[in-house]
C-alpha cells in the first residue's frame, strides 16, 4: 500500500517535471530547460553530434535565438515508468514555430527521457530525441511524419 | 552495501540481456530477439515509422528488416552504460551496424540506442527501445557516417 502510494507519487513527480520542462521550452528559457538535467547527462540529439555529455547552454541559447518567440511544443502519448530511484518516459512531440527568416516549421519527433533520483529529486540523466529515416535509398530524415 | 550489491546484480543481468539480444539481432533470430521484450513494448526504431506499439507490430517490423538485409550483418554494441534501480532500469549505447558484401567489404555506421527495462516476476525485459541516427538540419538527410 505504502509502496503503491510512493510509486504514484514518483510518477506524478515526473509528469510534473515534464510539464514544467515543456513550459520552459515554449518560453525559450535556457536555465529552465537545463534545470532538471544531471551534470553528466548523456544526450542523443536530433542534430549531430552522435552523442554529447553535459548541458550546452550556449548552444541552446543560439538555437533558441533562431526562432521568433515563443516555441510551440506539444506532447502526445506520454508514458511514464517510475521505480523508487530510476525511471523513464517516452512520448511523441511536436515542435513548431517561425524562424527569424519568416519560415514556418513543424516537426513531429520521438523523445525518451531517463531519470535518476539524486538527493531526493528526479534528474534527467539521459535524453534521446530523433526522427526515423527512410530506407528507400535516399536516407532522408522522416521530418514529415505525423502520429 | 546491500543496495549496491542488488544494483550490481541487476546491472549484470541487464548487460547479459542486451548481449543475448544483440547476438540474436545480428543474425535476425527474431524469436530470440522477441524474447527480450515485454508484450507491450513500445519501440522507436531508426527507420520507417515514428513508433511500433506492441510485440506483434514490432515483430512484423523485424521481419521486414530481415527481408531487407539477406546477407551477413554487423551488429556491435559499444559504450554500453546501464543505470539500474530496483525494478526499473535503463541503458544507452552506440551500435555499429551494417552489412558485409559478397566481396567481404563492410558497409556500416554508428547509431544511438536507448533501452528501458522493467523487472516483472524477477525477470528483466525491455519495455521501450529507441534507435536513431542524427540528421543534418540543412539537407534533412540522416547522418550515418558519424564516428563516436
Amino acid at each position: 500500500m505504502t509502496e503503491n502510494i510512493s510509486k504514484a507519487s514518483d510518477e506524478e513527480q515526473i509528469r510534473a517535471l515534464i510539464n514544467e520542462w515543456a513550459k520552459t521550452l515554449r518560453a525559450k528559457d535556457v536555465d529552465g530547460v537545463l534545470a532538471p538535467f544531471a551534470a553528466d547527462i548523456v544526450i542523443f540529439d536530433l542534430a549531430p553530434p552522435l552523442r554529447s555529455t553535459g548541458a550546452d547552454p550556449n548552444g541552446l541559447q543560439a538555437w533558441f535565438s533562431t526562432w521568433e518567440s515563443p516555441l510551440g511544443y506539444e506532447i502526445r502519448d506520454l508514458n511514464i515508468t517510475a521505480g523508487s530511484d530510476a525511471a523513464f518516459c517516452h512520448c511523441l512531440s511536436r515542435l513548431s514555430g517561425t524562424k527569424g527568416n519568416g519560415e514556418k516549421h513543424e516537426l513531429w519527433f520521438r523523445q525518451t527521457f531517463c531519470f535518476r533520483k539524486i538527493g531526493g529529486a528526479w534528474k534527467i540523466v539521459h535524453q534521446h530525441e530523433s526522427v526515423p529515416f527512410y530506407m528507400d535509398g535516399s536516407y532522408r530524415a522522416a521530418v514529415d511524419l505525423k502520429p | 552495501m546491500a543496495t549496491a550489491t542488488i544494483e550490481h546484480t541487476a546491472e549484470a543481468e541487464i548487460r547479459g540481456l542486451i548481449k543475448d539480444w544483440a547476438k540474436a539481432a545480428g543474425t535476425f533470430d527474431i524469436d530470440r530477439v522477441m524474447e527480450a521484450y515485454t508484450p507491450d513494448i513500445l519501440a522507436f526504431d531508426a527507420i520507417a515509422k515514428l513508433q511500433f506499439k506492441g510485440a506483434k507490430a514490432y515483430r512484423e517490423h523485424w521481419q521486414a528488416c530481415a527481408a531487407m538485409c539477406p546477407g551477413p550483418m554487423i551488429f556491435e554494441v559499444h559504450n554500453l552504460a546501464i543505470e539500474a534501480g530496483d525494478d526499473v532500469a535503463f541503458g544507452h549505447y552506440l551500435v555499429r551496424c551494417g552489412t558485409i558484401g559478397e566481396d567481404g567489404k563492410e558497409q556500416a555506421g554508428y547509431m544511438r540506442a536507448t533501452v528501458c527495462c522493467r523487472r516483472t516476476s524477477g525477470q528483466w525485459k525491455i519495455a521501450h527501445e529507441h534507435f536513431s541516427a542524427p540528421f543534418d538540419p540543412e539537407s534533412s538527410k540522416a547522418l550515418l557516417g558519424l564516428e563516436p
